[in-house]
């Protein structure tokens, strides 16, 4: 089952997909709305009122979960940049999650795929400032949510180092969708672990950025600078980094950039281990970092995006 | 049989002929001049007993050849430096980074050549780059690798 937040959901006649309520202590899904059903304004509202904020679809309902959001942001033209982003965030949720669950590695880079070219549509569309956006984001810490906002950190970030062609940026996307696909072979326990990581569990989760390009270097469609965006996320620029001590010019320029969306998105969210860090102290870090661990132009360009306002 | 060991000379020939670029850093010279068994504290884990390789044990002929479709490669030689062998793997230099999973061919001094597949590299310093790889198939004890290491 996935999440679908009850406020992205509008009075309709029939919508394409079974919605389901949690229900009992064990949280069992139960048929909420058929889709042949209407749902009306009325509906939406006892919900809330319970404090229901959101429904579940299943799996195989996800896509038509997605189309219909995505459908509501191309139909309307007045929606806000940061609300498109959202409504969009919530479409690929509802897409990467069941590709996630799947495990199977030929959806997950597919649904990376057209997530990414509906972010980078999106925000190149509607000239997006990384600071509305950072408004929106979920800020809960979780498998999507890093997914996702690292990868928009990544084409934001890479607009405004100066990639503007639209194919490239779409790329650069999607090798920030699946930077950490190397994790998914990590059991939540060590992921999740709120403790100090022992130094066997330390050593597994350094292994992710070459279990990723292990399980993506063999395919035809994933690009060189996709693969090093997941093998090279964790190199420094003064080569403190993992998994090779790469220096700063030995580091594919994609992989640069991923490695400081990644790290600004660990940094601005709540993790297992400790709280998030509030914006200022962030940027305070990144430019302390600018030339050591990371690409100093690129940590310019971050700092003056994140502090550009509408 | 003779048409083995010509073959086996041929390449231990090509072996000499190859120039090796790999600049082993000052600091970590020495690490690379020791003899004997690898401590087992030094791998991370092993199936089979490892030797540190010395002198003329040392040179090896690595061919490249491209293993995934974003990464091409021409086939081509290199001269790298073999730091470690056993039947299983062996730990080597080479000028550039290589990747995981990535498969070539590895002739070393006795004349043997073998498939390898690239498990980890990591950077030692400007052009030497460390490498360990695990042999497609593990090395016969009986022939090569005891005109290698002079014990069976």
């Amino acid at each position: 089952m996935v999440p679908v937040a009850v406020r992205t959901l509008l009075p309709s006649t029939e919508v394409q997909f079974d919605l389901y309520i949690l229900h009992g202590e064990g949280g069992q899904p139960r048929l909420f709305r058929h889709r042949d059903y209407p749902l009306s304004q009325e509906d939406l509202d006892k919900l809330l009122e319970r404090g229901i904020h959101t429904l579940y679809v299943s799996y195989g309902d996800t896509k038509s979960y997605s189309d219909y959001l995505l459908a509501r942001v191309m139909e309307d033209e007045n929606i806000p940049p940061a609300k498109r982003y959202e409504v969009l965030r919530e479409a690929a949720r509802a897409v990467l999650t069941a590709a996630l669950a799947s495990k199977n590695v030929d959806r997950v880079v597919g649904a990376t795929g057209d997530v990414s070219g509906q972010m980078v549509g999106t925000i190149c569309s509607s000239n997006a400032v990384l600071f509305d956006i950072f408004q929106v984001m979920a800020h809960d810490y979780g498998t999507f949510a890093h997914m996702m906002n690292s990868a928009t950190y990544a084409v934001l970030l890479a607009y405004a180092f100066g990639i503007s062609g639209e194919r490239e940026l779409i790329e650069i996307g999607q090798g920030a969708l699946l930077h950490d696909v190397g994790k998914l072979d990590i059991s939540q326990k060590i992921l999740a672990k709120r403790d100090k990581l022992s130094q066997d569990e330390t050593q597994i989760i350094k292994q992710h950025p070459a279990s990723g390009f292990r399980k993506l270097a063999p395919r035809t469609d994933v690009s060189w600078g996709q693969l090093m965006m997941v093998y090279q996320h964790h190199e420094r620029c003064d080569g403190r980094g993992y998994p090779a001590g790469l220096l700063r010019s030995e580091i594919h320029e994609w992989a640069r950039l991923c490695a400081i969306a990644d790290v600004f998105d660990a940094l601005t969210n709540d993790r297992s281990y400790r709280n998030a860090a509030a914006l200022d102290d962030v940027l305070q870090y990144f430019d302390a970092q600018a030339g050591k661990g990371f690409d100093e132009e690129m940590i310019r360009c971050l700092i003056a995006a994140v502090k550009r306002r509408n | 049989m003779s048409h083995c060991s010509s073959e086996a000379a041929e390449l231990a020939r090509l072996i000499f002929t190859l120039p090796c670029h790999v600049k082993i850093p000052e600091k970590l010279r020495a690490n690379f001049e020791r003899r004997g068994m690898v401590p087992s504290d030094e791998v991370e884990s092993q199936q089979f007993p490892r030797m540190y390789c010395h002198g003329d044990e040392r040179r090896a002929a690595l061919e490249l050849r491209q293993t995934f479709p974003a990464l091409p490669r021409k086939s081509q030689w290199f001269g790298v430096q073999l730091a470690d062998i056993s039947r299983g793997g062996c730990r080597f230099l080479h000028v550039d980074p290589l990747y995981p999973g990535e498969q070539s061919r590895l002739v070393i001094s006795s004349g043997t050549r073998t498939v390898i597949e690239i498990l980890w590299c990591r950077r030692l310093g400007e052009q030497c780059f460390e490498v360990g790889a695990k042999f497609a198939q593990p090395l016969d004890p009986s022939t090569r690798l005891a005109q290698l290491f002079g014990t069976p």
